[in-house]
């Protein structure tokens, strides 16, 4: 049915239903590349809590010293992955602002509320809130693995 | 087969400009995708340079794919996305498709 001038190992001839076939795969292996930033978010979802509660609990120890130096690193490492990614999803893009506007809100409670409320609060408390900015980077990252 | 027949059979909804294997998928490949870099577009639908560059063109011609080209640093690079027109050409070719393969 369908066929090339130029000789390409997706030429030849397609029936309609190899034709459908081949467009499920190629969009399948499109889809693939358009998956980094699922990486990405799930890897701020778990330095940011990590972050955040290694240094509201670890105080004056070592491990408040290590997790301070886990934001810029992450920072770095996400940029240099992102610089050499070729394919942007419309998913991804469409979930950026979302997802980035949500963490960043739950990063700026969680500060908020450790500084004032949650001072010298119920450690139970410090724990939930410090969890809860990686819920969006997770949702994100569940959404972009399962398209 | 009467006229009438002939007119509304679904081969006759298949956008000749989309016919052809390596142009079904660049389609294929853009369409999920916002944008797409020209070599890893390449890669995917596992054609040559040329080849690719060839219906390319036609398909942007055809104002089906949209080509930016732009700079990072010193290093050239070329991004292909689906027009609005050409995702729903695609759309509609699949739908063909379909219906060839289920008629009824």
């Amino acid at each position: 049915m369908m066929a090339d001038s130029e000789p390409s190992t997706t030429g030849g001839r397609f029936s309609p239903a190899d034709a459908l076939d081949n467009a499920a795969t190629v969009d399948a292996r499109a889809r693939r590349h358009g998956r980094w930033p699922a990486w990405v978010w799930l890897g701020l979802g778990i330095v940011m809590p990590t972050h955040l509660l290694g240094t509201q609990l670890g105080d004056g120890t070592w491990v408040e010293n290590v997790v301070a130096w886990l934001i810029p690193l992450a920072v770095v490492v996400g940029l240099v992955y992102s610089f050499v990614q070729r394919a942007e999803s419309r998913l991804t893009r469409r979930l950026t602002w979302p997802v980035t506007w949500a963490f960043v809100a739950l990063v700026v409670l969680d500060v908020l509320l450790t500084w004032t409320v949650l001072a010298d609060g119920p450690t139970a408390l410090v724990v939930v809130f410090g969890l809860l900015p990686a819920v969006p980077p997770f949702y994100g990252a569940w959404r972009v693995l399962r398209g | 087969m009467s006229t009438d027949q002939t007119q509304h059979h679904p081969r006759h909804d298949l956008d000749a400009v989309i016919h052809s294997p390596v142009r079904l998928s660049i389609m294929a490949a853009l369409s999920p995708m916002s944008r797409m870099e020209f070599p890893l577009l390449r890669d995917t639908i596992e054609a040559s340079d040329s080849l690719l560059s060839k219906h390319v063109t036609a398909l942007e011609k055809a104002g089906y794919v949209e080509v930016t080209k732009g700079h990072i640093g010193k290093r050239p690079r070329t991004w292909l996305a689906l027009s609005p027109r050409g995702r729903e050409a695609y759309d509609a070719y699949l739908a063909a498709l379909r219906s060839l393969v289920e008629p009824g």
